[in-house]
């Protein structure tokens, strides 16, 4: 009779075989469900902290990342949502421009983080609050480069526009000296002809010559002006006379020469506006001289605009060139049209 | 009589233009403005037949922007434009706002007197260029239209990107232009390019 051994022998090894690959197979099958080891390990890998409490707020799931943070800020462990907004609460709100309509914190550690927070209802019953905190210290550090970039470019450019308004009064009192050097080798050219005509007798070049310095003299204009007269301040007030409007300034307006040029400049643009849209006759000025400012109101008796001052040509270089020395300059319509300066002493 | 006004904020160069066009008789001086924000609305109010403008004068506007806003309202009045500033757009924005003259102080070969009288006769007189100046080594008629474009913006503040941005075109190109203009005028970098130009009063920053 031949050996059954082999035959079991060979029975053995293919259910032990069998049984292996069924094992394997339930194994993978096990794996590839999703339990709560498997969600609490996906959670760990996302790059939010997050937790979700259940509807008695008490934490119901919540990642490395939350708890680490937790633990390290409050010293204790999170165990419910009421916990997770004192903590919150103890810290200073942040903004950031390019998120400016959501909750951003900084943690103590440097950790900027925003917060959300949602609500959620699962079949209709299960109600859950999940939390997330989005890392955006990066974020944050851009931000605040490129708000110093900014800073830098902005200064760069009101130098540049000082440089500018700096070189173009130079170039008007260059242009001052050229005249008055001019004038003044008219004026040498044309004393030494008369001294000439007059030691020759001949009269009609004395007539010539008197002539001609008569013409450099009547050159120089009416020479009315008065040891105290303010030029600036006398060309002001006659430009407004020729447009109809009289001045009237209650005050002194102070000598420091870009206070006093701001000030005449906010004066003229007042002027212009009153006379081309409010059809003023008059313009007031007041000058108040307080400890640490000066307060200037400039109104009209012009027309009362009926909507609100968009400042535009005139007025906004006025307000431009305020916030470049640093100058407040408002503008009211109601109940009259005020145009209102503040310069820190 | 020429009914004109005269808007110039020196008074020096005010009284001797005022003296200048009195002693011939024919020209009648209506008023004179220091602020040329004010000259359109003065020629609302009055009868003007010729304006003596400058181009920088007290106020906000400066003298070509009130030639634009005149010449909407009075196409019949003549505006001479008179400056002493080299500015490289000055001719230019004066014809396209309208001026009928323009006359550089200290420099155009015509008297004053000259150029107004041709105006009043219906001549338009304009120098055929601005006048050149140095800026560093170079001459500023050896600058392209776009370098000067570029050296405009950069004068106004704006960054590289930014200029490449407002021309369509890449940031290398504006550096190349950048590089060129430099190398043009010997200065060592964009400041002293900068400040040069500014005080020859080349190009002027509109506010």
């Amino acid at each position: 009779m031949p050996s059954r051994g082999p035959y079991i022998l060979a029975l053995i090894i293919i259910a032990t075989f069998s049984i292996l690959v069924v094992l394997l197979h339930v194994f993978v099958i096990e794996k590839k469900r999703i339990g709560k080891h498997s969600i609490r390990e996906s959670i760990n890998h996302l790059p939010v902290a997050l937790a979700v409490f259940d509807r008695n707020g008490l934490v119901k799931l919540s990642s490395n990342a939350m708890n680490e943070y937790f633990r390290e800020y409050t010293k204790v462990d999170l165990q419910n949502h009421e916990q997770l907004i004192a903590a919150i609460e103890t810290l200073e709100p942040q903004t950031l421009k390019s998120i400016s309509d959501v909750r951003v914190y900084l943690l103590p550690n440097g950790v900027y983080f925003m917060y959300q927070e949602n609500k959620i209802t699962i079949n209709e019953i299960d109600k859950y609050t999940e939390c997330i905190f989005f890392d955006v210290t990066e974020l944050h550090k851009q931000e605040m480069e490129l708000q110093e970039q900014s800073s830098e470019i902005m200064k760069r450019r009101e130098s540049l526009q000082e440089l500018s308004d700096n070189l173009l009064e130079l170039g008007k009192e260059r242009e001052i000296l050229t005249a008055k050097t001019n004038i003044h080798n008219q004026m040498g050219s044309a004393l030494i002809s008369a001294r000439q005509a007059l030691t020759s007798d001949d009269e009609k070049l004395i007539d010539e010559a008197l002539a001609n310095l008569d013409k450099i003299v009547t050159s120089l204009g009416s020479g009315e002006v008065k040891p105290d007269m303010d030029i600036e301040i006398d060309d002001l007030m006659h430009d407004a006379s020729s447009l109809g409007v009289s001045i009237s300034i209650d005050g002194t307006i102070p000598d420091e020469r870009d206070v006093k040029s701001f000030i005449l400049l906010a004066i003229r643009t007042a002027l212009t506006n009153a006379v081309q849209h409010g059809h003023a006759t008059s313009l007031d000025v007041k000058v108040y001289s307080l400890d640490d400012r000066y307060v200037i109101n400039i109104t009209n008796n012009g027309e009362t605009p009926t909507e609100d001052i968009v400042p535009r040509g005139g007025l906004k270089n006025l307000i431009r060139q305020g916030d470049r020395r640093g100058y407040k300059v408002s503008i009211s319509s109601k109940p009259r049209l005020e145009l209102q300066l503040i310069i820190k002493k | 009589m020429v009914k004109t006004l005269i808007v110039e904020d020196q008074r020096i160069t005010r009284d001797y233009i005022r003296g200048m066009l009195e002693e011939t008789g024919r020209y009648e001086i209506v008023d004179c403005l220091s602020d040329a924000s004010l000259a359109a609305p003065k020629c609302d109010k009055d009868e003007i037949d010729l304006v003596v403008m400058d181009v920088y004068t007290s106020g906000s506007k400066d003298g070509i922007d009130a030639t634009e806003e005149i010449k909407a309202k009075h196409p019949n009045i003549k505006v001479v434009i008179v400056t002493s500033m080299v500015e490289v757009g000055y001719l230019d924005r004066a014809k396209k706002a309208g001026a009928n003259s323009f006359w550089y102080k200290n420099i155009s070969k015509e008297n004053l007197l000259g150029v107004i009288d041709a105006t009043m006769s219906g001549k338009s007189i304009f120098p055929e260029k601005t006048p050149p100046v140095m800026i560093g080594e170079a001459s500023s008629e050896d600058f392209t239209k776009t370098e000067i474009k570029i050296l405009r913006l950069i004068i106004e503040g704006l960054e590289y990107d930014e200029i490449a941005d407002r021309l369509n075109c890449s940031l290398n190109t504006v550096k190349t232009h950048v590089t060129h203009i430099l190398a043009k005028t010997g200065h060592g970098n964009r400041t002293k390019l900068v400040i040069d130009i500014m005080n020859k009063n080349f190009i002027i920053a509109k506010n």
